[in-house]
């Protein structure tokens, strides 16, 4: 029983960064772009099953669903080496192949015509697996295709598979250039709802700080989406490490996640990663120890997720998990956290015990790397909320314009009226209000102290 | 000639135990040496009479002085052989200690008497040393063959104690003479082991006092080691290079030894040194490098320390419905099944290491362990022990391992043992996880509520639980890595730099014994504390399985008492952790510590966990039930106050 995990990638950037790690999977698990194990790889004792199933020909097929409503990435797929490896059945491109037009509505709605089609492909999937898991979805929540039909799956997943976990790799749009996607804000308002409901784990990939990471870390000046889905894979690949590659713990989806996780809404995750290097560059020899690794994961500039640094919130960590991988002295683990805690790197939540817990996991032995010891982080961290109060402020300068709502009002779902807008405006602040909540103490009694009011509404 | 009639054996032949055999023979040779100076001066004065008949008797008296002080001495060596009945090497530890004597010619007489006794005793011990073998039909030797019965009878006393404290481990501590048991296991396997491999043992009674019993145990596993691949049918292709064409240098060494008028302790150690040295880097050799005992001891780790947590979470997967209950005839059977259907699920290459694990149930003697489960119970909660009375089938399971030649030197049945009852422990900690787990993931379809609908309890039922899984999980982070990572990468460490397989050997049961102390087995208020715990976890995860928020009135009582048990246990556990961590002691306590109390919150609650608190436990149960559908404000109020109450006591 593998505890099989299907990733389902949704609309362009999905595509690209769903394609990103499957092209680190194959390089870590030895199987080449074709799909066929290599000749070094035969004696591995890692798990490829959670991540592959086996055609009668032997080759590796990825449990992956690739969905778009226009043609561009997933043609670029096909024409890679890559276009063998996965399944042709799994791949969906709808037939007018005209996209979502950057419209959360529209890829709702046309999601919701395609769903039999789509539940066809993820049903049968589902059905190969002995003990499916759960889902993982990649997608961005700015543009069309990811966030509209990336919600309308979320929704639907709920409903057909009750029991699966479902974790996303979300990708939040960059905040410091200038969008082509003027309605970024609603589509992301939108999604982030359906991320809050409807998702066990939401992994947060902040454009903003990966673009600064690759620019300020990485020194690259104008780094280029592959650069950037690179760094994304690197953490997707990392994070999933311990369910490929047996160790003693974390063996399961469900025991990366539920640590760190207390509450239902609270599950947006940060992640942090060190070393930082792309192909192009050669590792400047750095000494590497697992103190080093714990203390540079803490450094705010090594979070794939941006936030203002100011003081006044007061804001904390929930839960953190370390996955360390590399030449690592395990009597170390326990002096590094000794130290972090003396040191007050890290602030965790008043109203509940939190550590840091660290995971040793194995490496791939067909990935050379220049740094003797890597680490992830995926953090909980309160400040998470400030993305969400942006994306809030920006949509409230929109909707006070009602600026391009002709495009929403088109569909159905925003054809009779606007409520939908203003349900999730009301969910998101409550999941800031929550959030903000988990810094203080009396964040147990947050929330029966709404729970009256409600009533009395 | 008094004296040497009276040496004849013949003399006590007709006593009951009459001193026979080799040494008793090679005194009388000795003694016969001693006395043919004695001869040959009385054939001299025969001459010297001869010759001048007026020889006075103070010649003779003269002449024969010496003779009476020895024979004196030797009257009474033979005293003491009688009445000591002085059988076999005892017999050489009285002449030393007569030899040690201020007369020249008693101390000269009773080394050569020595010496040749001695020539038994080398000649014995090259035959040991170097072959495995001890002619010795009178068991004379010092090393003897243990005798049968007693050590069977001995470790058979021991199984049985030993299955029932483990099961007792699992469920309930505070079995009266249980810390007995485990003293009486600790003592006794070192005797067991030894027993186990060959049946060889130092006999205290024969080694004479000169030779320390460090050196005769170097003898003693120099001899074993070699008999092991003398008499074992699979060495065939190792014999003869055992000794890598030493054997000649080393009884050269012997003879020439044997030859010394004078025997050195010191020169007898070093050349069993030399032995022993060369015997162990052999062993050391063929475990190590040909064996490929890391290899064996990587498979040990990922089965009895759960190194394959993949392995184990699919066996609990498919064993789960199996040893939910208490354990019936073929649920021993049907166990291994599904051990089997789980390791190849999870794709496991190596067929023949698997058919070596086999998981035990070992059923429980309703004996008071159960009645005293029941109290205890009882106090904690009446309802709690409804299906926790009876031992379920997880309670019972063991796992056994078959050793293959030659590790069975290395992986002995006591050694198993202390494996099996750390694998209890954690596949204990294993299974609470995993319950917690589900019960996380029910708890996460709250996620999709509309906001602020979740009631008061609600939250407080995810603190719980939260706490709980925190608990578990840096517990199984603290075994995991701070124990089991590190100590294993010590004990690697160890097995690279040396070459001496005693070392090794030794360095293993530091590592094993190491983690029985760290993960607390051998600590009875924390081992009890935490299967307390872990039962409470278990506990609420049964009762939330069915509604993940408490909906009846008798739902909540039981949740109030588990969270009250919880509450207290975990108090203990903390007053237990920071109570010793003020000494050095015992560091692992403070590491455990430390992963608990990271953020500091364990001390700020006033070292407990799990702050669900009850709204209705003050009410009545039927009283409850109308409180939950009419007045819902109240309990929020009570919620409210309740939560206050707890912020002012942390704050």
């Amino acid at each position: 029983m593998p505890r099989e995990i299907i990733t389902l990638q949704l609309g362009q950037c999905g595509n690209q960064i769903g394609m990103e790690f499957w092209k680190q999977l194959c390089l870590e698990h030895g199987i080449s772009p074709e799909g066929i194990l290599e000749e070094f790889a035969t004696e591995g004792t890692d798990r490829k099953d959670v991540f592959f199933y086996q055609a009668d020909d032997e080759h590796y097929i990825p449990r992956s669903v690739l969905l778009d409503l226009e043609p561009r990435v997933i043609n670029s797929i096909m024409n890679s080496p890559y276009a063998n490896l996965y399944n042709p059945e799994n791949i969906y491109l709808s037939k007018h192949g005209g996209g979502a037009g950057n419209n959360w509505a529209s890829g709702y709605s046309q999601a919701e015509r395609l769903y039999d089609e789509i539940f066809d492909i993820i049903d049968r999937e589902a059905d190969g697996s002995d003990s499916l898991e759960g889902f993982v979805i990649c997608h961005s929540i700015a543009g069309g295709t990811g966030s509209g039909m990336g919600s309308y799956i979320l929704e639907r997943l709920n409903d057909r598979f009750p029991k699966k976990l479902i974790q996303t790799y979300s990708v939040f749009p960059n905040v410091d250039e200038i969008s082509d996607v003027v309605v970024q804000p609603y589509n992301s308002l939108l999604t982030l709802t359906r991320l809050t409901q409807n998702a066990d784990c939401v992994v947060v990939l902040d454009n903003t700080a990966l673009n600064r990471i690759a620019a300020d870390r990485l020194h690259i000046e104008t780094p280029t989406f592959a650069q950037v889905n690179q760094l994304v894979s690197t953490v997707m690949s990392t994070s999933t490490t311990t369910l490929r590659y047996p160790g003693y713990m974390n063996n399961d989806l469900i025991g990366l996640i539920a640590s760190l996780i207390p509450t239902p809404r609270l599950h947006f995750l940060m992640t942090g990663y060190t070393p930082l290097t792309t192909d192009s560059q050669v590792a400047n020899v750095r000494k590497t120890t697992v103190l080093d690794v714990m203390r540079r994961l803490l450094q705010p500039k090594n979070m794939m997720v941006s936030t203002p640094v100011h003081r006044q919130a007061n804001h904390c960590y929930i839960s953190i998990l370390n996955i360390i991988q590399g030449e690592v002295d395990p009597t170390q683990v326990h002096k590094s956290l000794q130290r972090i805690r003396e040191r007050k790197l890290a602030q965790f939540i008043p109203w509940g015990p939190a550590s840091i817990q660290v995971a040793l996991s194995r490496k791939s032995p067909y990935v050379q790397t220049s740094h003797r010891v890597s680490g992830l982080m995926l953090a909980n961290h309160t400040s998470i909320s400030h993305l969400f109060e942006r994306i809030l402020r920006q949509y409230d300068k929109l909707r006070k314009r009602e600026a391009f709502m002709d495009q929403f009002k088109k569909e159905n779902i925003f054809r009779e009226n606007l409520d939908e807008f203003d349900n999730c405006r009301e969910t998101v602040q409550h999941l800031v209000d929550e959030y903000q909540a988990a810094t203080r103490r009396d964040y147990l009694s947050w929330g029966t102290q709404q729970a009256p009011s409600a009533d009395r509404i | 000639m008094e004296l040497a009639s009276a040496s004849r054996p013949d003399v006590f032949q007709d006593s009951k135990s009459a001193p026979h055999g080799l040494y008793i023979q090679s005194f009388c040779c000795g003694l016969d040496q001693v006395l043919q100076d004695y001869r040959q001066a009385l054939l001299d004065l025969e001459q010297e009479i001869l010759r001048d008949p007026h020889l006075p008797v103070s010649h003779l008296q003269y002449k024969l002085q010496d003779f009476q002080l020895l024979f004196q001495a030797l009257g009474a060596v033979l005293d003491q052989i009688i009445t000591h009945r002085a059988h076999g090497c005892y017999l050489l530890d009285i002449l030393h200690r007569n030899a040690v004597c201020g007369l020249p010619k008693v101390k000269d007489a009773l080394e050569r008497i020595l010496h040749v006794c001695h020539g038994v005793m080398f000649k014995q011990l090259c035959s040991w040393m170097l072959h495995g073998l001890i002619p010795d039909p009178n068991q004379e030797f010092f090393i003897q063959h243990a005798v049968g019965s007693p050590t069977d009878a001995k470790s058979m006393a021991k199984a049985s104690p030993q299955t029932q404290e483990d099961e007792g481990d699992l469920g309930i501590m505070g079995i009266t003479g249980r810390q007995m048991q485990a003293l009486r296991s600790l003592t006794l396997p070192d005797v067991d082991s030894t027993a186990d491999l060959t049946g060889h043992v130092v006999q205290a009674e024969l080694l004479p006092s000169y030779i320390p019993l460090r050196v005769a145990n170097k003898i003693l596993f120099v001899g074993e080691s070699v008999q092991m691949f003398e008499t074992n049918q699979q060495a065939t292709q190792h014999s003869g290079r055992f000794m890598k064409g030493r054997e000649a240098e080393f009884t050269r060494d012997i003879q020439q030894l044997a030859q010394q008028p004078l025997f050195s302790a010191s020169v007898f150690e070093s050349l069993v040194d030399k032995i022993r040295t060369h015997v162990a880097e052999q062993l050391w050799v063929m475990v190590v490098q040909e064996a490929d005992l890391t290899g064996q001891l990587r498979v040990m780790k990922d089965f009895f320390l759960l190194g394959r947590g993949e392995l184990i979470l699919a066996f609990i997967d498919q064993a789960q419905h199996l040893l939910k209950g208490p354990p019936t005839g073929s649920t021993e059977h049907d166990v291994n099944t599904a051990f089997q259907q789980a390791a190849r699920n999870v794709l496991l290459e190596n067929e023949a290491i698997l058919q070596r694990f086999r998981l035990t149930v070992t059923t429980a003697s309703p004996t008071g362990i159960t009645s005293k489960t029941e109290e205890k119970k009882t106090l904690d909660g009446a309802q709690l022990n409804s299906d926790a009375a009876v031992e379920t089938g997880w309670n019972c399971l063991g796992l056994v391992y078959t050793v293959q030649w030659p590790l069975h030197i290395f992986f002995t049945p006591s050694i198993l043992k202390k494996y099996n009852r750390v694998f209890k422990f954690l596949l204990a900690v294993r299974r609470t996880q995993q319950d917690l787990q589900s019960l996380w993931s029910l708890q996460m379809c709250s996620k999709k509520m509309k906001d602020g609908a979740h009631p008061a309890d609600t939250k407080m039922v995810w603190q719980l639980r939260h706490h709980m899984s925190f608990l578990v999980d840096n517990l199984q982070y603290y075994l995991q890595v701070d124990v089991i990572e590190s100590q294993y990468g010590l004990l690697l460490d160890k097995i690279n730099s040396t070459r001496d397989f005693e070392a090794v050997k030794l360095a293993h049961e530091h590592f094993l014994a190491a983690l029985l102390a760290q993960s607390f087995v051998h600590m009875k208020s924390v081992s009890h504390c935490l299967y307390e715990i872990l039962d409470l976890c278990s506990s609420v995860c049964r009762l939330l399985a069915v509604s993940t928020s408490p909906s009846v009135a008798t739902e909540h009582a039981q949740l109030t008492t588990i969270t009250k048990s919880f509450q207290r246990q975990s108090n203990i556990l903390f007053r237990i952790l920071s109570s010793v961590s003020s000494h050095n002691a015992s560091p692992h306590l403070t590491q455990l510590l430390l992963r608990l109390d990271f953020n500091k919150y364990y001390t700020a609650a006033g070292g407990q966990l799990g702050s669900y608190i009850a709204l209705t436990s003050e009410l009545q149960p039927q009283e409850a039930s109308v409180v939950f559908t009419s007045s819902v404000d109240r309990t929020k109020e009570h919620g409210l106050e309740a939560c206050a109450a707890k912020t002012i006591q942390s704050a």
